[in-house]
């Protein structure tokens, strides 16, 4: 399913591409309204004392540059493949929905949803570093003498490449090194 | 305070004694949010005052704007307020009235709407209220020197605070048994859609609808109420009106049953605040929007409050009107919301974007040849599609209008056909004026950042482009076609139907007014508008609307929303979605 996935993904249209970011965007940001949209991205601005004119900008050239915004929507939805069964689903829901329904695609809308995922991945990231899964084993003895003795193991467990946020995380360990790494 | 020191200079120059007084307006103005120059501005209140009496005495030559003068009487008025000088401050407004009785001016409605908060504020509600009719009469002057193509947000909106006053007013007066039901409905309806109405109004001139206009609180409204009914054959015949509006204490429906016989109307309070309305409205309009065709559960069942909507209104409406009645419904603040899925099951439905649209267009309905009978001898198809489209969409729109053309040629029915390359702008603007019934299929876009309604058609031989930005474009305009534009057409087909998902959409607006493509269309002639109120797929959309469309014209004593109401419910029996089959709705006239 993954690769017939990435193959869909790959075939769609800008206009269907657009169509089923949209769709599936939506319900991975989890947002009821176009305003709760706006709202969402103002409030991580200010949470990392990000400059909103400076992200409108950059909406506004994601928006009218092509090639950008499929290169940005294209990542997004293949990072998804690697997600849960659930999250494949719908994914597959969205890109089947593509194209059936006679609209001109909101493509600033699409496009501030696209960045708000692309906050959540990395915001999910600065907070876990990665780690997936944090256990932490105290073992405590008494020994005979009446003294307590205490160990404590620790156990991380770091996002394998094959999640969605560990593709994702892949992906930004590429950054910089070019093609040939 | 640079400013009232820079506009005190100004008011020394003697020469010029208007200047003067506008100059003590804005500095007595800039000082009243500067406490510790209270002394300054009551002298500069006190010059003003005398000048202006000077001003009353000069010839009418030299007199200058009317408009000015009101503005700095209220401003006068007001300061005079803050000071606890009610009496004075109504004098000053009163002797503007008694210099101006038939105003030229294009505010008049402001020194009506101060006459009724002092006569309020004196416990004369009676006087209040006349005072209030005055200013609304004055704001429906104003609205007909406008343009209906011209914003009518902007036109309204420094209005927005007669229409809470006078709402608030007359629900009072209402329930103290002061005044009628049909009063309320007029002054409930000045919350909807001004600007249309009343270019409508002026347009068709329908005998005794300007009188009452002139006058609502008169025996007349209810009469004015009767005429829904009286085209019915039916003795027994009734219609439902489902009107809401809104006061400060919330959202209310006003529910009027008429029969030719009797009129009965209960008044529901919604026990929602706008503000609730308001968010419900975005939520369940971008819930419709985004929803993909796969999921099987109902796209609103998610939204916070929408079930106890549904709830209310249902309970509201059943309670007042009995299910199977023809339900007429302006939704004044509920306006985007989708009432059809919560009432469509039970009631044949239309939309009105206000009391005064729905009687006008009704009106002209009823005089169209053979009344309520006419059926359009002419069809028109016109079907656009994108650069791109999916060749399953383009199949879907072919076969839609073979199937449309054999099902009208047993009806002997004519039928014309605009599909690809041909269906340009001036091709679109031929079919409208030239048919008596068109059939659109090309898409639209609503744009609420800059309160743009657009058609998509084709120009230069070559279809619109997919891409939003490319529409965008200076090359892309010419693929547009706006609201405006259809407004300007001198005659329009007076039945047109939409398989465009988006072409029902619409913005809506505080004051009624909904920027779409139904508002163009009225005024342009048509009476009765059929369309998807939200994107649906064109697969399921094309055939339902074919079924009624051919089920209307075969049946002349069925009514347009009687046909939606059976086709939509066989539909969703069928399995269509529900909220793809009730996406479909009768905007308009519903015979």
């Amino acid at each position: 399913m993954m690769e017939n996935l990435r193959s869909q993904i790959d075939a769609l249209s800008d206009s269907d591409l657009l169509e089923a970011a949209g769709y599936y965007l939506v319900d991975r940001v989890g947002v009821q309204s176009a305003d709760e949209v706006e709202e969402m991205l103002l409030r991580y601005c200010e949470q990392f004392n990000a400059d909103s004119t400076a992200l409108e900008v950059i909406r506004n050239d994601l928006m009218h540059d092509r090639d950008s915004y499929r290169k940005l929507l294209l990542l997004l939805l293949h990072t998804e493949i690697h997600g849960s069964e659930e999250q494949r689903q719908l994914l597959k829901e969205a890109i089947e929905s593509a194209g059936q329904k006679q609209v001109v695609i909101d493509v600033f809308l699409v496009m501030s949803l696209a960045i708000l995922a692309t906050v959540q991945i990395m915001t999910a990231l600065v907070l876990t570093k990665g780690r997936e899964k944090e256990v932490k084993k105290v073992d405590i003895e008494k020994k005979p003498d009446g003294s307590i003795h205490m160990s404590i193991e620790e156990e991380t467990t770091y996002t394998s490449s094959s999640t969605a946020l560990g593709g994702f995380l892949s992906w930004l360990k590429t950054i910089g090194k070019g093609p040939n790494g | 305070m640079a400013a009232a020191i820079e506009a005190l200079d100004i008011a020394k120059d003697r020469h010029n004694l208007w200047m003067q007084l506008v100059a003590i307006g804005l500095a007595s103005s800039v000082t009243k949010y500067l406490p510790e120059h209270e002394e300054q501005r009551f002298d500069m209140l006190a010059m003003a005052i005398q000048l202006l009496e000077v001003v009353t005495r000069m010839p009418e030559a030299f007199r200058p704007p009317l408009r000015y003068e009101i503005a700095l009487r209220v401003l006068l008025s007001e300061l005079l307020e803050e000071q606890g000088e009610i009496s004075k401050a109504e004098d000053l407004v009163q002797q503007a009235l008694a210099r101006h009785p038939r105003f030229g001016s294009d505010q008049p409605w402001v020194i009506w709407a101060k006459l009724a908060q002092y006569a309020q504020m004196q416990g004369n509600n009676e006087l209040a209220r006349a005072h209030l009719l005055q200013a609304r009469q004055a704001v429906m002057d104003i609205v007909t020197q406008v343009e209906v193509e011209s914003d009518p947000f902007a036109l309204m909106v420094d209005k927005d605070h007669l229409q809470d006053v006078m709402a608030d007013e007359f629900l009072k007066a209402y329930r103290e048994n002061k005044i009628s039901a049909a009063d309320l409905c007029l002054v409930a309806d000045f919350q909807a859609s001004v600007v249309l109405s009343r270019h409508l109004s002026l347009h068709w001139k329908p005998e005794g609808y300007e009188a009452m206009l002139a006058n609502p609180l008169v025996d007349s409204g209810e009469e004015q109420l009767r005429q829904f009914v009286t085209h019915e054959t039916s003795s027994d015949e009734k219609i439902g009106i489902l009107q809401a509006f809104e006061a400060s204490s919330g959202v209310y429906l006003f529910l009027i049953e008429i029969s030719p016989s009797f009129i009965s109307s209960q008044l529901l309070p919604l026990r929602l605040e706008s503000n609730a309305i308001n968010q419900l409205t975005h939520q369940t309009s971008f819930r419709l929007a985004q929803y993909r065709l796969a999921q099987k559960s109902d796209p609103l069942e998610q939204i916070a409050g929408w079930r106890e909507f549904v709830s209310a209104l249902r309970s509201s409406v059943s309670s007042c009107i009995s299910p199977g009645t023809h339900l007429c419904i302006v939704p004044g603040p509920l306006s985007g919301l989708p009432l059809q899925i919560a009432l469509g099951q039970d009631y044949p439905l239309n939309y009105a974007p206000s009391l005064a649209v729905a009687h006008l267009l009704h009106h002209r309905r009823l005089q169209m040849k053979e009344g309520p009978r006419w059926r359009p001898s002419s069809v028109h198809d016109f079907v656009v599609w994108r650069v791109g489209e999916r060749p399953e969409i383009i199949e879907h729109f072919q076969s839609a209008s073979v199937a449309l053309e054999a099902d009208l040629s047993t009806l002997g029915i004519q039928y014309a056909h605009t599909s690809g390359v041909a269906g340009t702008r001036e091709a679109l603007f031929r079919a409208l004026q030239m048919s008596e019934c068109v059939r659109l299929s090309c898409h639209g876009r609503v744009r609420t950042e800059n309160l743009r309604f657009e058609l998509l058609v084709a120009a230069d031989n070559q279809l619109p482009p997919t891409d939003a930005s490319a529409l965008d474009s200076e090359r892309g305009q010419q693929f547009l076609v706006n609201w405006q534009a259809i407004t300007k057409l001198p005659q329009c087909a007076p039945l047109v139907f939409s398989t465009a998902c988006a072409s029902g959409m619409a913005i809506s607006l505080r004051g009624g007014e909904r920027i779409g493509l139904e508002r163009p269309l009225f005024s342009a002639g048509t009476v009765t508008y059929v369309a998807p109120l939200w994107p649906v797929p064109v697969a399921q959309i094309q055939p339902l609307i074919n079924r009624i469309m051919t089920k209307y014209i075969r049946n002349p004593q069925k009514t347009i929303a009687d046909v939606v109401f059976e086709e939509v419910n066989a539909a969703v029996a069928e399995g269509v979605p529900s909220w793809v089959a009730r996406s479909v709705t009768v905007l308009g006239d519903w015979l």
